[in-house]
């Protein structure tokens, strides 16, 4: 999970140096925007098969805080 | 010789070549962008820098083709890109350059847009030594981000070529972009989101105009407007100051709030919107830029997408708590802004009893403060001008148009339909209103629009 995550994820942004962690920050590491997170957020229903709610959204600040989530839901 | 290799256009460019047939202008598909200069420039390197990024952005290459079957398709074409026309006014006047670029404005691609190259360059000397650059180019293979991003190529390789480094990188062949676009259509993803869309217009939407009406044509007790007529769609444009001082107040606000500056102009229209139409429930229309992914990015070509953007809350509401709903309403939006907005009419216009001739469509707002180059060996304040036609009402862009830290409100209104005045109160109350709620955020939506009349 956590390979596809990354995976899925550098499609949007440059890896950065030192790679990507489990404590990589998507706003503030990554400069990621809302809008590249909402895209991205079809991209993973995609490839999991789930629904993912907007406000489901607002405590995943980290990949670890992702995958975690996305677990729980797979 | 490898043989050419047609690719099927996109849905978007299947409605432009529509639309380019209905239409006795086909320039009403073309985006306008000037490039003044603010520092000197050495002709012969911007020229070189021009041919190599036709060269390098394979979306720069794409050509339309006529098939014997009738269907229109599309290829890279593997020409040298046409030289850049040089216009020396180095002796002229800036009226003399406006009415060129008028004229620029009514000329047509030839050859039916045809096996031609879709965009064209023009370098104009002036007076002083300065120069601009007006470029065109047709919607069937740019939009107006993918414009800046060939602009913003345009000062790499100048850039490049000044230093003597590397070059950009070539950008990837956009039929990848294409692939997933059309991919799309019939996909459980379009499903998905037909169900969404249909869900948030379970409800009729109003038609919330600048100026509280439907039109000349506005029929008493409805809710909706007339579509322009043909004659409508012709443009008035109007540019109008948003000082530094509270560009920047905005900015910082934005960036305290982590929130885009955008944000703001929508609340602020949205905010006038409710007031002269006497409605809460709030729709206004805006292209978004279809690019998340770095291939995307960098991939050019035409995949904007117009969405409409439902603001239902309560005026009591305070200005901080205001701009997150904004944020929320537009982050969904963009999630879902794949769907074809014609799609959803097609739904709703019969659930509501719409006639045909009819919208929700009044204003469309675009927010582009990347039009402004500050960095490298150029420096140039990129400005989009109008291209004559606007297909609502009216079409407000936030953009810069100097060096100042100014932005300017553009307000390209269909004559005959909405009038100057309606954009000039919009602006003198999006301004007020900004500095009220920036400053007290706290405050309610109703008492800050109170006091920005």
């Amino acid at each position: 999970m956590y390979e596809k995550v990354c995976e899925i994820l550098l499609n949007y942004v440059e890896e950065p140096e030192g790679g990507l962690t489990p404590e990589t920050r998507f706003i503030d590491d990554l400069a990621m925007n809302s809008l590249d997170i909402m895209t991205m957020v079809g991209d993973l229903e995609d490839e999991f098969d789930i629904t993912i709610e907007t406000p489901e959204l607002r405590n995943l600040f980290t990949i670890r805080d992702l995958v975690k989530f996305l677990e729980g839901k797979v | 010789m490898e043989e050419r290799k047609y690719y099927p256009l996109s849905k978007e460019q299947e409605g432009l070549v529509m639309l380019a047939g209905l239409f006795p202008f086909p320039n009403l598909l073309y985006l306008f962008t000037e490039i003044d200069f603010v520092s000197d420039i050495s002709e012969e390197r911007l020229l070189d820098a021009i041919r190599i990024s036709g060269e390098r952005l394979p979306y720069c290459r794409v050509r339309l083709h006529d098939m014997d079957d009738g269907s229109c398709m599309q290829y890279c074409s593997e020409e040298a890109p046409d030289p850049v026309e040089i216009i020396d006014l180095s002796q002229g006047t800036e009226e003399e350059l406006e009415s060129l670029k008028l004229q620029w404005q009514k000329e047509n691609f030839p050859n039916n847009q045809r096996d031609v190259q879709l965009y064209r360059f023009r370098l104009i000397r002036m007076p002083g030594g300065k120069h601009v650059l007006h470029l065109v180019v047709h919607h069937f293979i740019m939009d107006a981000f993918s414009m800046m991003n060939t602009v913003r190529y345009v000062d790499a390789v100048y850039s490049a070529l000044s230093r003597g480094e590397q070059l950009p990188p070539e950008a990837p062949l956009p039929w990848k972009l294409l692939e997933e676009e059309n991919a799309y259509f019939g996909s459980k993803k379009e499903e998905r989101d037909g169900q969404w869309w249909r869900a948030q217009y379970e409800t009729e939407p109003m038609f919330c105009s600048v100026n509280g009406l439907g039109g000349p044509e506005y029929v008493e007790g409805k809710r909706y407007g007339r579509k322009q007529s043909f004659e409508q769609m012709f443009t008035e444009l109007l540019r109008m100051r948003i000082p530094k001082e509270l560009v920047d107040q905005v900015n910082a606000s934005a960036a305290e709030r982590k929130l885009s500056p955008q944000v703001y102009y929508m609340l602020a229209l949205r905010s006038y919107l409710a007031h002269v139409n006497k409605s809460d429930d709030v729709m206004v229309v805006t292209p978004m830029a279809m690019r998340s992914t770095l291939y995307q990015k960098s991939a050019g070509f035409s995949i904007a997408k117009t969405a409409p953007v439902r603001m239902a809350f309560p005026s009591d509401l305070p200005f901080g708590e205001a701009l997150n709903r904004v944020a929320a309403a537009e982050n969904e939006v963009y999630r879902h802004a794949h769907y074809e907005y014609f799609n959803l009419k097609a739904d709703m216009f019969p659930r509501f009893e719409v006639p045909d001739d009819c919208t929700y469509d009044s204003v469309w707002l675009t927010y582009q403060p990347f039009f402004k180059m500050g960095s490298s060996e150029l420096r140039f304040v990129a400005k989009m001008l109008d291209n004559g036609f606007v297909p609502i009402p009216l079409y407000m862009l936030v953009q810069p148009q100097d060096d100042t830290g100014d932005l300017y409100g553009i307000y390209c209104y269909a004559l005959g339909y909405t009038k100057k005045e309606s954009c000039e109160q919009l602006h003198a109350f999006m301004l007020r209103f900004l500095e009220l709620g920036v400053a007290e955020p706290e405050q309610s939506l109703e008492e800050l629009i109170r006091r920005s009349l």
